[in-house]
């Protein structure tokens, strides 16, 4: 296998994020006080920390998102090798898609990908 | 052969020292970098392994998607500092239980059950270019998967409908009183109808 040339690009490319990232270590003067590294909002003071809470939907459509990622995921070697599988093959994932195109109805009914 | 498994046992022993990391560092933020880095290192024992396209699927699936929804799950819950550090091991027979589960489906049952007659597997008359070239790891799965295992791919497809279903449960509940969008009602509406002039 290629791998050398891989590890190569990964060498090079952490060189060049540290070398950029350690720039503005050295280069730029550095003087932290309170003002400069607290959160920053324009105009007045920061209300409250920056990591705030927010809303469990934002979760759920992640949530979604992964599971037809992996839908995704399994139809790649599926598609590579159609021709070789056969019908069965075909209808397996046939009914595997028919699964999630069930979750999928049912997340609409629910109205889960509508945002209020 | 023994630099690969050196490298190898490496890598392994770095993805070990970040999981160490995840549950003994402070900051729940730390523990998801430290997170994301061993999956991160999980991907090179698979490359090393030279099963190159489950390492970016790992890569995808887990430093993509899982570790951003434990982020999310940090963020939801609000977790500043970590609880005191003396129950640490209360769930140590817990893990141990679910540790020597693993060890014997890898060991006694996974072999068992993922064991196949690849020679039987010719389709029809022996094509020598794909005889020389052999098949990549993509190939492999596809050849395998769909066919010799569709059970293993049905029980996939379940999971993910229980994790639609499950998720759709558990998150979602209508707010009474909100406003909400109604998309088609929008595209219907005439301007004509709405526009007064003030006078």
């Amino acid at each position: 296998m290629s791998y050398p040339p891989i590890a190569g690009f990964m060498v090079l490319s952490a060189f060049i994020a540290s070398f950029i990232l350690g720039l503005s270590f050295f280069v730029a003067k550095l003087k932290p006080d309170g003002e400069k590294v607290s959160a920053y909002e324009c105009g007045f003071d920061p209300f409250d920390d920056a990591r705030a809470r927010f809303d469990v939907r934002f979760y759920l459509v992640a949530i979604l998102f992964i599971i037809f990622d992996l839908e995704v995921t399994f139809c790649f070697p599926w598609a590579l090798t159609l021709f070789y599988s056969g019908l069965f093959g075909f209808y397996s994932i046939v009914f595997f898609l028919g699964l999630l195109t069930l979750g999928f109805v049912y997340e609409w009914q629910k109205g889960a990908l509508d945002w209020e | 052969m023994l630099f690969q498994q050196s490298i190898l046992c490496f890598i392994a022993g770095l993805a070990c020292g970040a999981g160490f990391l995840v549950i003994s560092s402070k900051s729940p933020v730390h523990s998801v970098l430290s997170l994301i880095f061993s999956f991160v290192l999980c991907s090179f024992v698979l490359l090393t392994l030279e099963i190159d396209i489950l390492a970016l699927i790992f890569l995808i699936v887990y430093v993509g998607a899982i570790a951003i929804l434990f982020l999310f799950v940090v963020m939801i819950l609000n977790v500043k500092v970590a609880e005191a550090r003396a129950n640490l091991f209360q769930y140590f027979p817990l893990g141990f239980f679910l540790l020597s589960l693993l060890y014997f489906d890898l060991g006694l049952l996974m072999p068992a059950s993922f064991s196949v007659d690849v020679a039987h597997f010719i389709p029809f008359y022996l094509e020598w270019p794909k005889a020389v070239l052999s098949f990549g790891c993509l190939e492999s799965i596809g050849f395998l998967l769909y066919t010799y295992f569709p059970f293993y791919l049905i029980g996939a497809g379940l999971l993910l409908l229980l994790a639609i279903v499950g998720a759709i449960l558990l998150t979602l509940h209508r707010g009474v009183g909100v406003h909400r969008q109604e998309v088609s009602f929008q595209n219907r509406r005439d301007w004509v109808e709405v526009l007064h002039m003030v006078q």
